[in-house]
């Protein structure tokens, strides 16, 4: 599903010797179909940089990037987009278009997949409802709380049961019940079949669901087992 | 499985509906198409009122006879007569027409200035010749009447023909490389229209691409977008370029009624008049067409530079 050979990443680009530039260093992995990840560090670990990585958003400075059997440094762009429409993203800044109302934020990925209409609204309101968002189904992002763009941000990316759906930080700006229902919908999509990574840098937040976890510290990845 | 695309029409995720380009794109493009259009115009007025000249200029003859009143060599009356004689029994000769000598010096006086009252020099006869053809044995004519009437001087106005078929040409040459340079500059505007809304809407490609969509379905959107601005501001330039068009073919089709052959290489008569009928519909046409292609080029390029 994903693999990573001695993958370093630098946002400088080119030379990663000099260890202060480089966010990423040597990492080592292979996550298999159906995996369940908890990816563990401290603010400026390199958690972000590894899950955008993996999201192919960016191409390793060294090393070799392969996700869904395909190698991220001989991509062709259509290739690359069919990837994409198989992976789900949560960003930790939501992502969501301004300009599109929730409901359209959600649909996306649907209609980008050439779902027809009736099923798009169908799908997206049922996902909009059980995450409590039936009222906000036409509001915009900018009339929503910060929990509400979380959810919506959510709903977008595992409304097309992506095969990899990667998390960051998924439940930053939620309450606990929030937090909880949004884990219990990730773990959820995990038994459906789908590979699941939540970065978070809350240790209580990885114990609510036992799994395996890696720890990032300065760019190094490390598995911990199962927590 | 086989999956059925029913997009919403209105569906705007690049939010290309919001863009400040809605207005002033099309109205770049209308000023673009103005000028392409009066440029156009322009070379088609201008190569009808030359056809119409050339063409009147190759039929007509002027023949001047020195010492006009005086006898003939061979006949009893004057040289003038004689000359018109000739005239009268030469094949191809329409009409005839002797300039009376006011009407000579009408023409004369302009060259000759205040002095001209003063002269006391004797003018040529002036006699004016239209033919019905141009392909008339015109060396013969003149070696006919040099016999008739020694000194005559015979001017074949289609002379000038061969330069404005040239000048025809070089309004076609300017007519053409106008639409180059309107072309080009209509490329480069779209071009930087273009990276504007790249720029502008970085965040949302970057998103959009994120989730899935492909280079060429983005580039789609904003190459259709830019396509319907273009052909909007191609109509409004060819609505205003109308009432010069309008103008301009009330004063050619006169020239160029009846005439629908080719003329020394140059366009057919007739394509003139359906060139003014075509411009407002051509040009919008063309000018969406080159936003088309400009954007699909532009944006898969810059694309292809995002991770």
């Amino acid at each position: 599903m994903v693999r990573f050979e001695s993958v370093s990443f630098s946002y400088r680009g080119g030379n990663v010797r000099s260890g202060a530039t480089y966010a990423l260093r040597d990492v080592n992995f292979e996550l298999g179909e159906g995996s369940f990840r908890w990816l563990l560090g401290a603010s400026g670990a390199g958690k972000t940089t590894l899950l955008r990585l993996m999201s192919l958003s960016l191409q390793p400075t060294r090393g070799e990037v392969s996700v869904l059997g395909s190698v991220s440094s001989s991509l062709r762009r259509n290739v690359l987009a069919r990837l994409r429409r198989q992976t789900g993203m949560i960003f930790s800044d939501f992502g969501l278009l301004p300009h599109l109302s929730a409901f359209d934020n959600v649909a996306l990925p649907l209609r980008l997949g050439g779902r027809p209409e009736g099923q798009v609204r169908a799908d997206v309101i049922s996902m909009l409802r059980w995450l409590g968002l039936t009222e906000k189904l036409v509001s915009f992002p900018s009339d929503l709380s910060s929990g509400e763009c979380q959810s919506v941000a959510i709903a977008r990316a595992v409304i097309g049961r992506p095969r990899l759906l990667l998390a960051d930080e998924p439940t930053v700006g939620l309450d606990a019940s929030q937090s909880k229902r949004i884990i219990h919908l990730l773990i959820e999509l995990h038994r459906l079949g789908s590979t699941v990574v939540i970065a978070t840098h809350s240790q209580a937040q990885a114990n609510s669901y036992p799994g395996l976890a890696w720890v990032m510290t300065r760019g190094s990845l490390a598995e911990v087992g199962c927590l | 499985m086989r999956t059925i695309r029913l997009r919403p029409l209105l569906f705007d995720e690049l939010g290309l509906q919001l863009s400040m380009t809605d207005i002033a794109a099309p109205l770049l493009v209308a000023a673009i198409t103005l000028v392409a259009a009066l440029a156009v115009a322009g070379w088609i007025g201008g190569a009808a009122l030359i056809l119409h000249w050339s063409g009147g200029a190759a039929l007509a003859l002027t023949i001047q006879v020195p010492q006009a009143a005086e006898p003939a060599a061979q006949r009893s009356d004057t040289r003038l007569s004689a000359i018109r004689a000739v005239l009268e029994v030469t094949p191809g000769v329409a009409s005839t027409q002797t300039l009376s000598n006011e009407q000579v010096s009408a023409l004369l006086r302009p060259w000759l200035g205040n002095e001209f009252d003063n002269l006391n020099v004797p003018f040529p006869a002036v006699i004016a010749v239209r033919m019905t053809d141009n392909a008339a044995d015109l060396d013969g004519l003149a070696t006919r009447l040099t016999q008739s009437a020694s000194g005559t001087v015979m001017e074949d106005h289609a002379v000038w023909a061969d330069p404005l078929v040239d000048i025809i040409r070089g309004l076609r040459l300017c007519r053409n490389l106008v639409l180059v340079v309107v072309t080009l500059v209509m490329t480069a505007v779209v071009a930087i229209v273009t990276r504007w809304e790249f720029w502008v809407r970085s965040d949302v490609i970057r998103i959009i691409s994120q989730i899935g969509a492909s280079d060429g379905y983005i580039a789609q959107r904003f190459a259709l977008r830019g396509a319907s601005l273009a052909y909007i501001g191609g109509v409004i330039g060819g609505l205003l370029s109308l009432p010069i068009i309008s103008a301009q073919t009330a004063l050619v089709m006169p020239l160029i009624a009846g005439r629908a052959i080719d003329f020394a290489g140059v366009e057919a008569f007739s394509f003139l008049s359906v060139q003014f009928l075509l411009l407002p519909i051509v040009l919008p046409l063309s000018a969406a067409a080159i936003s088309y292609c400009t954007v699909q080029v532009a944006m898969r390029r810059w694309l292809r530079r995002m991770p």
